[in-house]
């Protein structure tokens, strides 16, 4: 790291104080101890500022909860929360503690005014066990720099203390009673039974901040459910009041500590970051190359004098030229008056800073005579489209106020150009590649082994056969092995990722992946991917893509047919040998009825694929629906919504509902997620186009699953069409 | 100051930037591939941009085409070298490998300084300069986290501070400071200029943004 980039940590402290200044009025947003905005055990009615991520653990005698808290919109309010209690289901009863998971939305309909309080709306735990479930509606007001005054009104575990019947019992004699919970559900439905049922309960509480880094909570509260599933007190609740201190050294973390009900004592750890905060400005990215300007007489040239420039000689410095900063040249067009380049960038996250720097670097290397250059940006060894300047514009916009925008508004885009025409150049880069790293695995909400953590090393390699054209294959060796499966329900389900921990405790080393690739364009705005081999843990066979994503649009139609059979445990060049018997459990006999899931797909193989909508919204969320065949052979769907930050963050989630019942599919009734990707360059400054995506997904399982093959084409393509450009234009001239 | 207190300055502030980051940057690299060919000519209008150096002998040989660019913030203290000349435009490059674009003096850009001035508008700039007063408005571009362009427009007010004695490093010249206080709602900075009899800035302190703060920059 050059003193620079140290340097660049200075500058973003100075940055960051500059945001605080902008953001004074936020800085009272504390987290509950169920990681959502507000007071200690209750809500309030406020909102972190928009994108804003925490993460809260909180921990007492006898319970712990894992909160994942996003600010989806400046309203909205999302919490994934992960918790266990201790005898939950009775002393001795196993699984103790007890773990469940469940999901919080708020929206706040009022912005905080002089006089009028900031008001939310929330369910508790709505899709989950019902553990926590709740709902209220909360009115927070915030009074002068130091004081901020909350009261709400609950139901369920928030209408449990000191309740009253029901006030909304005006409209519907039904909402006079809450209907008990069934605790042998498998859970994950959206209770709608329940909500706003039963008693209600006011609470409320207040908020001081004696100094900025320091908050005094005291709330009443209306919490009377920390009771086991058979209704018996977790702990002897003296009082409904809780008081806490909330301390926030610095603007990433807070620490708290509380004291619930006369006789708990709890501690919670806050960690936040925010997508929309990146710490390194601008980035570290290296000053590109100034535009050259042409005198006259160069540009009034119609052609260039061959004899002193040579054009594979041109070629050639073009290439190079354009290899210093982190392009590959796949192929050239060059005439008198016009250049079309195909590349690939290696380097830089936004494919609309790589056009910037490119048309930069040609305006320097270009005969004078050269007006028109097009830039098709590749990935995979397949064109993404074509975008069309006019140099003199080049020339003309470089730091110029207002530059960027017109460069995107001068500049044509349309799909990429043929073949026909195109110098191929030679490959500058060895096709053989390998590599040997490091890994991690997080597999969390397993009952018997709630975080399981696998590390190990993972050898890759890969030999372009051409750009378009890849075999490669990974194989991994974990150093943490264990021969325990964790916990595998049976289910009338061909056993699909239910097996998913034989095969981690089997597969070492495991082949993950050995498999041919081949992407191409078929014909105008269609691309095509076909996948042949082992293609992924549990699976091989083979794999196939159409994509049809004009360039100009928001919206594509993918559609995936897969041919593929169950790979061995071992995870290595065998197919169907994936039932075993682990601590005397035959993972493929029913205990029930003793059906023996090898007398009917004893080689197991399917047909299984998708038809996919994908579509861009405007206003920074992603769709995207999934209607096909899954891997067991079930038929749904998968719906899926992301928040896109234009800096590369996304933070979604997902679910998918399929003909498996959701007492065969287990706990949770259906598989459902949510997802974060973090682009590397947010992170280190540097420019790079990795990134790293993660998962909170259900515990995997036969309903819903889908094959897990690499470089899906929709993700490869979008990154080179008009809504990705427009994202990263901003960085044109970076 | 003598020549070889200069040189020695000089020297001293060259070795200073070998620490900080001067591997090649991708101008140098650029230029490296396309002067290598051997046959690549260069088109029209630009300065002559053989291999890139930063000697101390060089700086002293040839000082019209070296300023001494300062941040602050950053801890950068280094020589910049003109690299590409646009008509009154022209790009010098620090001896770390940031950009700094100049319209007859006025910084209009910066790049490879973290948090950049993407582009400041100029038009007007070096007439009111030249006047000595005036009044005009300028805008900031800048990027957000998320890459998003914003702009700030600004009401620049010149005034005449009068003449001053200025140390340039190998000359001490008498030069007239014009201060230009710019403001709106949202932002609020001052740029100084010192100007020589024919109007060319030769030291300046110019705003680059926010984070960065100010560039500081004299010529030889």
């Amino acid at each position: 790291m050059t003193i620079l980039a140290r340097k660049a940590l200075m500058t973003a402290s100075v940055a960051a104080l500059v945001a605080g200044a902008a953001q004074a009025q936020d800085r009272g947003v504390t987290y509950t101890n169920y990681g959502t905005p507000g007071l200690i055990e209750m809500p309030s009615g406020i909102s972190a500022d928009d994108g804003q991520i925490a993460t809260t653990l909180m921990l007492r005698d006898g319970e712990l909860r894992a909160n994942f808290t996003f600010q989806i919109t400046p309203r909205l309010t999302g919490t994934f929360r992960y918790a266990g209690i201790d005898s939950y289901l009775g002393e001795g009863v196993e699984p103790d503690p007890y773990f469940d998971r469940s999901f919080d939305l708020r929206y706040r309909i009022t912005d905080e005014g002089d006089w009028m309080p900031a008001i939310a709306v929330g369910l508790q735990d709505f899709l989950g066990t019902g553990m926590y479930g709740a709902e209220y509606i909360v009115a927070t007001k915030t009074i002068g720099d130091s004081f901020r005054v909350t009261a709400g009104l609950g139901w369920g575990r928030l209408g449990s203390y000191n309740g009253f019947d029901n006030p909304l019992a005006f409209l519907s004699a039904d909402l006079r009673n809450r209907p008990a919970y069934d605790y042998n559900s498998t859970g994950g439905q959206v209770a709608f039974d329940s909500f706003f049922r039963g008693d209600a309960a006011f609470f409320g509480g207040v908020e001081w901040a004696p100094t900025d880094r320091l908050l005094v909570k005291l709330e009443y509260s209306s919490d009377d459910g920390y009771r086991d599933i058979d209704g018996n007190p977790l702990f002897d609740r003296q009082s409904p009041l809780n008081i806490g201190v909330n301390w926030r050294p610095k603007p990433g973390y807070q620490i708290g500590l509380s004291f619930l009900h006369g006789t708990e004592i709890a501690l919670t750890g806050t960690l936040l970051f925010n997508p929309n905060d990146r710490p390194f400005a601008t980035g570290l990215d290296e000053a590109p190359m100034p535009v050259a300007v042409r005198g006259a007489d160069a540009r009034a040239a119609l052609t260039w004098d061959r004899a002193l420039q040579p054009e594979g000689q041109l070629q050639t410095s073009i290439a190079d030229a354009l290899a210093a900063d982190g392009f590959d040249v796949h192929a050239m067009e060059l005439s008198d008056r016009a250049i079309r380049i195909r590349y690939t960038n290696t380097t830089y996250r936004a494919e609309a800073q790589g056009l910037g720097r490119i048309a930069r670097i040609l305006t320097n290397v270009l005969p004078g005579s050269v007006e028109t250059i097009t830039l098709e940006p590749m990935q995979s060894g397949i064109p993404l489209s074509a975008v069309t300047f006019s140099r003199t514009d080049i020339e003309e916009l470089e730091n110029e106020s207002g530059g960027s925008m017109a460069a995107l508004d001068r500049a044509v885009i349309a799909d990429a150009g043929p073949r026909a025409g195109l110098d191929v150049l030679p490959a500058r880069d060895a096709a053989f590649d390998w590599g040997i790293s490091p890994y991690m695995q997080l597999t969390v909400f397993d009952a018997d082994n709630p975080v399981k953590l696998d590390f190990g090393v993972e050898a890759r390699a890969s030999y372009t056969i051409s750009p378009n054209i890849v075999l490669s294959g990974a194989i991994r060796q974990t150093l943490t092995p264990s021969d325990d499966p964790g916990s595998i329900r049976w289910s009338d389900e061909h056993p699909v990722r239910r097996l998913s921990g034989l095969y981690a405790a089997d597969g070492n080393p495991g082949i993950r992946n050995l498999q041919l690739a081949w992407y191409d364009r078929p014909g105008r705005d269609l691309y095509s991917r076909v996948t042949v081999g082992y293609l992924e843990p549990m699976f091989g066979g083979i794999s196939t893509e159409l994509l049809y994503m004009p360039v100009n649009t928001r919206w594509a139609i993918g559609a995936e047919l897969n041919y593929v059979a169950q790979r061995d445990t071992d995870m290595l060049f065998g197919f169907g040998n994936y039932c075993s018997v682990r601590n005397g459990i035959d993972f493929c006999e029913n205990p029930d009825d003793g059906d023996d899931i090898r007398d009917v797909d004893a080689d197991y193989r399917v047909l299984t694929g998708h038809l996919s909508f994908y579509y861009d919204f405007d206003n920074g969320f992603h769709g995207q629906l999934d209607v096909g065949r899954y891997l067991a052979g079930d038929w749904g769907a998968t719906v899926s919504v992301d928040r896109e930050f234009e800096n590369g963050w996304r933070v979604g989630a997902y679910a998918t509902l399929t003909d498996v019942p959701f007492e065969d599919f287990g706990e949770g009734s259906f598989d459902k997620g949510i997802r974060i990707t973090m682009p590397f360059d947010f992170l280190l400054g540097t420019p790079t186009r990795r990134q790293a995506s993660t998962s909170l997904a259900s515990l995997a399982r036969d309903g819903g699953a889908q094959l897990n093959v690499d470089g899906r084409l929709y993700d490869i393509v979008r990154d080179g069409h008009l809504p990705a450009l427009q994202d990263g234009w901003g960085r044109f001239w970076r | 100051m003598t020549y070889r207190t200069v040189s020695v300055a000089l020297a001293a502030l060259v070795l200073a930037g070998c620490g900080q980051g001067s591997g090649d940057s991708v101008a140098m690299r650029v230029l490296g591939s396309l002067t290598g060919q051997g046959g690549a000519a260069l088109p029209g209008g630009s300065v002559p941009m053989e291999t890139p150096g930063f000697t101390a002998q060089l700086i002293a040989d040839n000082p019209q085409d070296f300023m001494i660019a300062n941040v602050p913030t950053l801890g950068l203290n280094q020589p910049a070298r003109l690299i590409r000349q646009n008509g009154a435009e022209e790009t010098w490059q620090t001896q770390g490998g940031a950009t700094l674009a100049f319209d007859q003096g006025v910084l209009v850009a910066t790049r490879g300084l973290i948090d950049d001035l993407m582009v400041i508008s100029s038009a007007g700039v070096p007439e009111a300069l030249r006047a000595r007063s005036g009044s005009l408005s300028r805008t900031v571009e800048a990027i957000d986290s998320l890459d998003r362009l914003s702009a700030e427009t600004v009401t620049c007010t010149f005034t005449n501070d009068g003449a001053e004695t200025v140390n340039l490093g190998l000359r001490e010249v008498s030069l007239t400071k014009i201060t230009e206080h710019c403001a709106s709602e949202r932002l609020v900075f001052e740029n100084a200029y010192w100007l020589d009899g024919s109007g060319a800035i030769l030291q300046s302190r110019q705003f680059i943004s926010a984070g960065v703060g100010y560039l500081q920059s004299n010529r030889l």
